[in-house]
C-alpha cells in the first residue's frame, strides 16, 4: 500500500533545513555501491554540522503534536450526530440505573450502624 | 542539575503525602535511522501518531530517536528526510517494554510516496524480563470471561488458580490496576473487582522483572484501563443468560461415589450491561473515559445451597491531560459495589443451605492520580498517588449456633457462623526519574522511592453467649465453642530501587538492586511489631541481540524478589484476639463446668531478628519474531523461595506415641503435646528455618526445613490476534516441591493451628509435591473471522494435569493429644502422592457482526464446556472418609456447558 504524501505543514523550519542538509551526506555514499557492515560515525564535516544542529533539537518534541494531521479526530459536533445523541442517551439510561443500584441493590450491613 | 532539584521536591511532596507504590505503565519506542549503506543518519524527523495525537522526534548525531512514556497501544511510526522515501511502520507498544524500531531509508523515487514497511518487531531485545500478555482483543474475540477480572492472570501460561510459576496461589501474586496495588494488604489476595470491559491490556511478568517491581514471588499483574483519545468512541454492551442455557454433568458414577455432589451449579439468570464512552474534551490536550456496568447474576451453586445472587454496580472515570508539551496527567477513580446474598459460611460447602450462609456488603472506592514529566530530551519524571478504601462485613442470615460432629465431619441446625468484619485501606505513593545516557554504550538509568501505607481491621464474634457452635463427636455434645477477636495492623513500607539497562553492540545487560524497608505497626499499641531486616533484591539480567533486524533475543536473568507487606506476616502478634474457649456442656446441653481455654488469645511474640519472605529466580529465555507477526519463546525457569516465617510453639515438648496408618496399616510415630498448660503462652513468630521439636529429655525430634522450589519450561507461540487468524499457544512442563505449600492461608502466615506448630504436621510427610503443581499445562486461544459472513470465532482450550493431594487422617484426641483437631491431622504417605484426573477445557465463541459507516454491531454466543464433559476436579483427601464421602470420591467437577448470549456496539 503506497499513501500519496501531500502534507508537509508545520514541522519545524530548522529541522527541515536539517533534513534538507543531512539528505546531501548520504547519497553520495548510497552511489558509492560499498555496504558497511555497521553503522558509520559521521565522516564528513556536513555531517558533523549537522548532528551538532540534531544534537540540540529535543529528542522528543510533543509539542509538535498539534503539527500533526490526524485521521482519527472528529468534530466536536459529535453530539449533535444521531451516534452522539444515541451514545448519549445509553449511557443516560445505564448511568441512572447503575445509581438507582447502588442505592436499591445495597445490602446494608448491621455492622456498618 | 536543575532536574535533580525538581525531582527533590517532587519527592519531598509525595513523601509528606504519606503513601506510595505502582510501577511504569507506558512503553518506549526507540530505534536507529540509516541510510541504504548502514550509516546513521541525524536529522531525521520521526512521528509516532496514535490515539492521542501524533509526536515527533529528530533523530541525534548517531542516527537515534527516542519516545518515552508512550501509553500501550497500536501506532504508527512514520520517517521523513529529504532526498528519501518516507517510510511508515506499524508499532505496538507494550508495558514498559522497548520497542525497537530501526529504519532504513532509501533514496527517493519519483514520486512522493510512503513505503509502509510491515509491523515493527515485538520482541525487546534489551530487557531481560519475559512476559506474556492477555490483550483486549483477546479478552474481546474469545470467551473469556471472569466476573472478578482478577483471576484473568489464569489466562497467561505458567499461571493457574493464581498460582504463578510455584508462587503462593493466592497471596504471592502483585496485582496491579493502572498502578494502584489493589491487593488486600493483610494477605496479598485479590481486593479490587473490576468490570472486565474496562481492561485495555494485562501485561503478565514477573520472570526476570527489574528492580522497580517488587512485593510478589509470583507474579506482576499490570493491568491497564482504557483512556480516551482524539477519537470519540463507545462500547454499549450486554450479556444474558438464564436457566435453561445450563446443563448438568455430574456423571451417575460420580454421583454414586459421592451423593453430595448433586447437580451441577446453575447459573439461572445473569444480566451484565456496561456502557462506556471516550473521547477528546480538547483535541490533543484532554481525553475523557467513563464506563458504568451494572452486573447482576443469580446462581443454584452446587450443593445444598438454592439461591446466590450478586449485584455489582461499577462506576470508572479516567481522564488524561496534557496540558504541556512535557507534562501528561492521569487522573481515575472507581466506585463499586459488591452485594452478595448466599455467600457460604462456616459450614462445609457440601452441607450449607441457604440457612446456613451469610450476606456481604463490600463497597470500596480505588483512586489514581500520576503525572510525567519530560526534561528536555534526556529525562522522564514519574510520579504516582494511588490507593483505595473499602471494607466486606459478612453478616449470617441465622444467627444461632451450629453443631457440628468432629467424628464424622458433619454440621447440623442453626445457622452459618458469627460476624466477621474487614475493614481495609491502602495508599500509595511513588516517583521515578529515568535517565537516558550515552557513555559507553547506552544507559536507561532509573531510580525511585515508593512508600505505602495500608491498614488493615478484622472483627469477628458470635451472636451470643452459645458461641459459634456446639462439638459433639459421635453424636454427644461436648462442649460450646466460642471465640472473638478485633485485631488491627499497619503496613509501613519504604523501597527505594535503582536500575540500569546498558547497551553495548548488541548485548545489554540490566542490572538493579531494590531494597524494601517494611515495617508492621499496631494502632492499639502505638508501635512496631514487626521489623523484619531490610529487603535488599539485587537483580542481574543480560539480553543478547541476535539479529539486526531485532528480532531474536537471547536472554538469561538472576534474582531475588521479596514478598510484599502483608498484615498476615504480624496480625497475630497485635492486640485483641480473644480466648478459644470449650464450655463443656451435658447431654440436655447444659453447662456443666468451666470454659477451658484451647487456645489463649495471647499476643504472639515476633523474633526481633527476623527476615521476610523471598524467592531467587534465575531463567533463561529465547524470543524469536517469525514471519507475520508471529512470536515464539521458550523459557527454562528455576526458582528457589526461602525466608519463610510462621508461628511455632517456642516451649512446646513432644512425646511420641504410636498410631496406625489406616491407608497402609503400618504403625506410624506422632507426638503428643505434653506440657500444654506450661507452653500454651509461648506461641512464636519467627524465620522457621533451623527451629527444632524438642521432647521432654531434651533430644531433638527433627529440624524444620521449609522449602518450596520450582522448575518449568515454558513454550510460548503467539500473534496479535489482529488478523484473520489469531492465537496463543503455549505449553509449560513443570513441578513445584518442598514442605511450603503454595495454597493456603497459614502454610504462608502465622496463626494458624496447624502448620509449623507441631512435628505431626511440620515434619510427618511434609516434603512432596505441592498442592498447587500441574506437570503439564496446554492453552491456546484462537480465533478465525471466517470471510464474506463477517463471523468471527473464537476458541479456548485448556488441558491441565490434575492437582496433587495427599492422604489425611483426623486421629481421635483420645489417641493423640495436641490440642488443636488441626494438628491431629497427619499425612499418611508423602506430600502430593495423589493426583487429580488431567482435565481437558473447551469453550467458543461464535460471533456475527456488521459495520454500519462508523458503527460496529454484533451478537454473540458463549459456549462454555463445550463438550458438557465431567473432568474431576477434586478428590476427597481425609482417610477413611469426611463425613458420608469417602477417601478419594471425588468432590469436585468440572463446571457444567453454560450458554450466554451477548449484544455489542462499538463506534
Amino acid at each position: 500500500m503506497t499513501v500519496r504524501l501531500t502534507r508537509w505543514r508545520g514541522l519545524v523550519g530548522r529541522t527541515v533545513l536539517l533534513a534538507v542538509a543531512v539528505a546531501l551526506v548520504p547519497i553520495p555514499v548510497a552511489a558509492s555501491g560499498t555496504k558497511p557492515t555497521a553503522p558509520k560515525a559521521p565522516q564528513v564535516s556536513l555531517r558533523q554540522v549537522v548532528a551538532r544542529e540534531a544534537a540540540r533539537t529535543p529528542l522528543h518534541t510533543p509539542a509538535a503534536k498539534t503539527t500533526q494531521v490526524d485521521q482519527s479526530k472528529q468534530s466536536t459536533g459529535f453530539f449533535r450526530s444521531p451516534v452522539g445523541i444515541a451514545a448519549l442517551a445509553v449511557m443516560a439510561i445505564g448511568t441512572g440505573y447503575a445509581i438507582y443500584s447502588t442505592q436499591h441493590d445495597r445490602i446494608k450491613s448491621p455492622g456498618t450502624k | 542539575m536543575k532536574w535533580i532539584a525538581r525531582l527533590a521536591a517532587v519527592l519531598l511532596v509525595v513523601g509528606l503525602g504519606g503513601v506510595a507504590h505502582g510501577q511504569t505503565l507506558t512503553g518506549t519506542v526507540a530505534g536507529t535511522v540509516t541510510d541504504p549503506q548502514g550509516a546513521v543518519l541525524p536529522g531525521v524527523t520521526v512521528t509516532l501518531s496514535g490515539p492521542q495525537g501524533a509526536q515527533t522526534a529528530v533523530t541525534d548525531a548517531k542516527g537515534q530517536y527516542r519516545f518515552v512514556a508512550i501509553q500501550p497501544g497500536a501506532y504508527t511510526l512514520k520517517t521523513d528526510l529529504q532526498g528519501f522515501a518516507a517510510q511508515q511502520k506499524d508499532v505496538t507498544v507494550a508495558l514498559n517494554s522497548t520497542a525497537t524500531v530501526d529504519v532504513t531509508l532509501q533514496i527517493q523515487g519519483l514520486s512522493d510516496t510512503v513505503q509502509v514497511t510491515g509491523e515493527a518487531s515485538t520482541v525487546d531485545v534489551k530487557s531481560a524480563s519475559t512476559s506474556t500478555t492477555v490483550s483486549n482483543n483477546m479478552l474481546q474475540m474469545t470467551p473469556l470471561f471472569d466476573s472478578t477480572a482478577s483471576d484473568l492472570l489464569n489466562a497467561a501460561p505458567g499461571i493457574d488458580d493464581g498460582s504463578a510459576f510455584g508462587g503462593q496461589g493466592d497471596y504471592g501474586n502483585a496485582l496491579l490496576l493502572d498502578g494502584v496495588d489493589t491487593r488486600d494488604p493483610e494477605g496479598g489476595s485479590a481486593w479490587t473487582f473490576f468490570n472486565q470491559d474496562l481492561i485495555q491490556d494485562i501485561q503478565i511478568g514477573g520472570l526476570g522483572a527489574p528492580a522497580e517491581y517488587g512485593g510478589f514471588t509470583g507474579a506482576i499483574v499490570n493491568t491497564i484501563t482504557k483512556s480516551g483519545s482524539n477519537r470519540f468512541s463507545g462500547l454499549f454492551s450486554l450479556r444474558d443468560t438464564s436457566k435453561g442455557l445450563s446443563s448438568n454433568n455430574v456423571t451417575a458414577a460420580e454421583l454414586a461415589a459421592n451423593a453430595d455432589l448433586g447437580s451441577s451449579a446453575v447459573l439461572k439468570s445473569l444480566k451484565d450491561y456496561t456502557v462506556q464512552m471516550g473521547g477528546p474534551l480538547k483535541q490533543d490536550r484532554a481525553f475523557f473515559f467513563a464506563s458504568i456496568q451494572r452486573y447482576s447474576a443469580l446462581s443454584d451453586p452446587t450443593g445444598p445451597v438454592a439461591n446466590r445472587s450478586e449485584v455489582s454496580p461499577r462506576i470508572n472515570t479516567k481522564f488524561n491531560l496534557q496540558p504541556t508539551a512535557t507534562d501528561s496527567f492521569i487522573l481515575g477513580m472507581q466506585y463499586d459495589q459488591y452485594n452478595v446474598n448466599g455467600r457460604g459460611g462456616d459450614w462445609a460447602s457440601s452441607q450449607t443451605t441457604d440457612q446456613q450462609t451469610v450476606t456481604e456488603d463490600a463497597p470500596e472506592w480505588v483512586w489514581n492520580a500520576q503525572w510525567h514529566h519530560i526534561f528536555g530530551s534526556s529525562a522522564l519524571l514519574e510520579a504516582k498517588l494511588t490507593g483505595y478504601t473499602g471494607y466486606y462485613y459478612l453478616d449470617p442470615v441465622d444467627p444461632s449456633p451450629f453443631t457440628y460432629d468432629g467424628a464424622t465431619n458433619t454440621y447440623c441446625c442453626g445457622g452459618g457462623g458469627g460476624q466477621y468484619y474487614a475493614d481495609r485501606n491502602r495508599n500509595q505513593v511513588q516517583a521515578s526519574l529515568t535517565k537516558y545516557a550515552d557513555k559507553f554504550g547506552s544507559h536507561t538509568f532509573k531510580f525511585g522511592a515508593e512508600i505505602e501505607r495500608s491498614h488493615v481491621r478484622d472483627r469477628a464474634q458470635p451472636y451470643g453467649p452459645a458461641g459459634f457452635y456446639l462439638y459433639e463427636y459421635g453424636g454427644v455434645p461436648y462442649y460450646r465453642v466460642s471465640y472473638s477477636y478485633d485485631v488491627q495492623g499497619d503496613n509501613h513500607r519504604t523501597s527505594v530501587y535503582a536500575q540500569d539497562e546498558w547497551s553495548a553492540g548488541r548485548a545489554t545487560i540490566n542490572a538493579g538492586l531494590r531494597m524494601d524497608h517494611i515495617r508492621g505497626i499496631s494502632p492499639v499499641l502505638k508501635k512496631t511489631v514487626y521489623t523484619p531486616h531490610n529487603a535488599w533484591g539485587p537483580r542481574i539480567g543480560v539480553s543478547y541481540n541476535l539479529t539486526s533486524s531485532d528480532t531474536a533475543a537471547l536472554k538469561a536473568f538472576w534474582g531475588r524478589y521479596y514478598e510484599g507487606a502483608s498484615a498476615g506476616f504480624f496480625l497475630s502478634a497485635t492486640p485483641g484476639i480473644g480466648d478459644y474457649t470449650y464450655t463443656p456442656v451435658d447431654a440436655d446441653l447444659n453447662v456443666n463446668g468451666p470454659p477451658d481455654v484451647i487456645i489463649p488469645g495471647q499476643t504472639y511474640a515476633i523474633d526481633s531478628d527476623i527476615g521476610h519472605p523471598y524467592t531467587d529466580e534465575f531463567n533463561v529465555s529465547y524470543e524469536q519474531q517469525l514471519a507475520r507477526g508471529i512470536r515464539f519463546t521458550a523459557t527454562g525457569i528455576w526458582r528457589n523461595a526461602g525466608g519463610f516465617s510462621n508461628s511455632v510453639i517456642r516451649d512446646a515438648l513432644w512425646s511420641p506415641t504410636t498410631l496406625t496408618n489406616g491407608l497402609t496399616g503400618q504403625p506410624i510415630t506422632a507426638y503428643d503435646w505434653v506440657n500444654q498448660d506450661a507452653s500454651n503462652n509461648s506461641f512464636n513468630i519467627l524465620n522457621i528455618d533451623g527451629f527444632q521439636y524438642l521432647m521432654p529429655d531434651g533430644s531433638v525430634i527433627g529440624t524444620i526445613d521449609p522449602q518450596r522450589k520450582y522448575k518449568g519450561l515454558m513454550l510460548v507461540l503467539t500473534n496479535s490476534l489482529k488478523g484473520r487468524v489469531g492465537f496463543q499457544l503455549s505449553y509449560v512442563l513443570s513441578k513445584s516441591e518442598g514442605n511450603v505449600d503454595n495454597s493456603g492461608y497459614y502454610t504462608y502466615f502465622a496463626g494458624g493451628s496447624g502448620g509449623w506448630t507441631s512435628p505431626n504436621t511440620g515434619l510427618l510427610n511434609a516434603i512432596g509435591e505441592l498442592s498447587n503443581s500441574r506437570r503439564h499445562e496446554i492453552k491456546a486461544y484462537v480465533t478465525y473471522r471466517v470471510p464474506v459472513i463477517d463471523v468471527m470465532l473464537g476458541a479456548n482450550y485448556k488441558g491441565l494435569s490434575g492437582y496433587p493431594y495427599t492422604a489425611t487422617e483426623q486421629f481421635p484426641g483420645s489417641q493423640l493429644d495436641v490440642g488443636s483437631s488441626s494438628r491431629r491431622t497427619i499425612f499418611l504417605e508423602p506430600r502430593g502422592t495423589e493426583k487429580n484426573d488431567f482435565t481437558n477445557y473447551l469453550d467458543i465463541r461464535v460471533e456475527k457482526f456488521v459495520q454500519v459507516q462508523g458503527n460496529r454491531f454484533s451478537v454473540y454466543a458463549d459456549v462454555i464446556n463445550l463438550p458438557n464433559a465431567s473432568g474431576i476436579t477434586d478428590r476427597e483427601s481425609r482417610y477413611p472418609t469426611s463425613g458420608d464421602i469417602a477417601f478419594q470420591a471425588p468432590t469436585g467437577v468440572q463446571d457444567a456447558r453454560q450458554v450466554t448470549f451477548g449484544f455489542r456496539w462499538m463506534f
